[in-house]
């Protein structure tokens, strides 16, 4: 904790030195109420039993000053309170994080070979190009270097100076236990590393191929600030017990492609491979399991601008499990396992498990028959990939593929450039793989925000 | 921001071109030399700016100088404190000026609270500023233009 309140003095006085020297700043906010209705809340041990109101207000500052044409300063703090927080959150939250602390630089370079040199430096969004293996604000550098034919970039950063609320990594059974720990302000502290390339020399299709390795610093001196009381799991410890784990380090190597198919009809594909290393309790003891997984998606969506600006789109995504699996974490048993993506992206709003073992079909529809009023209609269909564990409750081993549909409905509409609201909705019937007795899940809700 | 701006210099001739089209009839007569003069302006100076922006839309002659554009806009009171003719613009001062003489609305703050600040924020919402949307940074007379020009050209399609 000191070490974060020294951080905070250092990033206060660096600010305060920054607004003295700029060249044009500027700053605002915004405010974000969720006022809705549900029976899925993520704040339920048990989902579906209860109807409760469901609330979440954010309350957003941010700054921006212009050094000169190159540099620029971005700080972005916010608030939240939310009483039902998706999983695997079992209490209402309240927390205040730093989205963005950082200097950016934006260098052309117009007579090289390399156009345009890009970094930033501090609280910044690490994100895969997919977003679906990491999305997350770390501590840490980016670099971008474009070239007429590649795009590059690399980054690094660091995750356990970000608020808890703020994450969503799921890594380990410390990183769920540390969600349901009052006691934990900040997130699992872990090292991530990103490498990105993209082929931009394919008239109207990109290939991007991306490396992100993972390193669990849990118990090691990087853990900064220290906040977790968990105990780990030890290699050789010959005590069984199924709460508590090891670290979890993982690597994903990854190729995606997106275009155009014919005049308005587009796609994308991408796969990752992962690899990943983890303890398993096997003859007695605790052992080290280096295990693959996979994670593949892809759509295809045709936009048709004549017809009320529609887009009629279809995606699908597989994320390997583990027929043996008893968690969806740390659930790894054999070579070609459970793929464990590093955050967990959002699928839908009442059913929305984590990417692991899990198969989604997805197809949607949406319209925008005013320049300020859009609507989409959505429906997913889930599978689980094996009869192992899924990171939701109520879905035992081996009771089947089909976990079930659900439905979304949202509309948009912007009464004013800066004044937005959202009507939505989703119904979530379960399918076979959830034990008897699980009934049909939804939530609805008005978004409204203002930004000043 | 010179090197992000570079492209406005090149369709200089085009700039005018879109604002003619765009229906600015009372630019068409207006004084070559003070367009010229604007779009060398690096910053751009507050008559100048102000004298294009009010042009476009008869609030001063064609034979006014960027000090009578000036004080029309103190006459009108259309910014809470007129700077002198010759102060660097800034772009909070040029998106107001254009809100205004253009009669566009504006989001729920701007109605609340009219001024420079919102007025960057509904054309930035619009998506006609480039660069750095700060009110308070100085733009040169060839942003000046290039604004006015994105405007005009919103208002013919719509």
């Amino acid at each position: 904790m000191r070490l974060v309140r020294h951080l905070l003095a250092v990033s206060f006085a660096m600010f305060i030195a920054i607004s003295a020297n700029a060249g044009s700043v500027d700053f605002g906010g915004s405010l974000f109420n969720l006022t809705g209705v549900g029976n899925s809340s993520g704040a339920s041990s048990d989902p579906g039993s209860t109807t409760g109101f469901v609330q979440e207000d954010v309350l957003k500052g941010w700054f921006q000053a212009n050094l000169n044409a190159n540099l620029s300063f971005n700080f972005q703090l916010d608030g939240t309170f939310n009483t039902a927080p998706i999983l695997p959150f079992n209490t209402t939250l309240l927390y205040l994080n730093a989205d963005l602390l950082n200097l950016h630089g934006s260098f052309p370079l117009p007579n090289g070979a390399l156009r345009l040199m890009q970094f930033t430096v501090g609280r910044l969004m690490l994100s895969d190009f997919t977003t679906m293996v990491v999305a997350h604000e770390v501590d840490g550098v980016f670099l971008d270097f474009e070239f007429p034919a590649i795009s590059l970039n690399v980054s690094a950063g660091y995750t356990g100076l970000v608020t808890k609320g703020a994450s969503t990594i799921e890594l380990s059974k410390s990183d769920l236990n540390d969600y349901a720990n009052s006691g934990v302000n900040f997130a699992s502290p872990r090292l991530v590393e990103l490498v990105q390339a993209s082929l931009l020399s394919l008239p109207g299709q990109r290939l991007t191929v991306s490396a992100i390795l993972q390193q669990d610093l849990r118990g090691s001196p990087l853990d900064l600030a220290n906040g977790s009381a968990e105990s780990l799991v030890s290699e050789g410890s010959t005590t069984l017990d199924p709460s508590k784990g090891g670290r979890v380090n993982t690597q994903y190597f990854g190729m995606g492609m997106s275009g155009s198919i014919v005049g308005k009809l587009y796609y994308d594909v991408f796969s990752y491979l992962e690899t990943g290393q983890e303890l398993f309790y096997q003859g007695g003891s605790y052992q080290n399991l280096f295990f693959l997984g996979l994670l593949s998606g892809g759509g295809v969506r045709v936009l048709l601008p004549d017809i009320l600006s529609s887009i009629i789109a279809a995606r699908m995504y597989y994320a390997s499990g583990d027929p043996n699996a008893g968690t969806a974490t740390e659930g790894a048993t054999q070579s070609f396992s459970v793929f464990t993506p590093i955050t967990r992206p959002i699928l839908d709003n009442v059913f929305s498990p984590q990417l692991s073992n899990l198969v989604v079909l997805e197809a949607s529809y949406s319209l925008k028959p005013l320049s300020n009023l859009q609507t989409s209609l959505q429906a997913d269909v889930y599978f689980r990939s094996t009869e192992g564990a899924i990171s939701e409750p109520g879905v035992p081993t081996g009771t089947g593929y089909y976990l079930g549909t659900e439905t979304d409905l949202s509309v948009n509409f912007n009464i004013f450039s800066d004044l937005g609201s959202s009507l939505w909705g989703g119904v979530f019937f379960p399918g076979s793989a959830f034990g008897s007795g699980a009934g049909v899940q939804f939530k609805a809700g008005l978004d409204v925000s203002v930004n000043f | 921001m010179d090197s992000t701006l570079e492209h406005f210099r090149a369709p200089r001739f085009c700039l005018l071109i879109a604002l003619l089209i765009a229906g600015a009839a009372n630019l068409c007569a207006q004084s070559n030399q003070t367009v010229d003069r604007l779009l060398d302006e690096k910053p751009a100076v507050f008559g100048d700016a102000a004298y294009v922006i009010l042009s476009a839309v008869g609030f001063v002659s064609e034979d006014s100088t960027g000090e009578d554009a000036t004080a029309a806009v103190a006459d009108r009171k259309l910014l809470q404190k007129t700077p002198s003719a010759t102060e660097p613009v800034t772009l909070g001062q040029v998106c107001f000026l254009i809100m205004q003489t253009q009669g566009i609305k504006g989001g729920l703050l701007y109605r609340l609270f009219p001024g420079p600040r919102y007025a960057t924020r509904e054309l930035a919402s619009l998506g006609l500023l480039k660069g750095y949307t700060h009110p308070n940074r100085v733009v040169s007379g060839e942003e000046v233009m290039w604004i006015l020009g994105a405007v005009l050209d919103l208002k013919e399609k719509t």
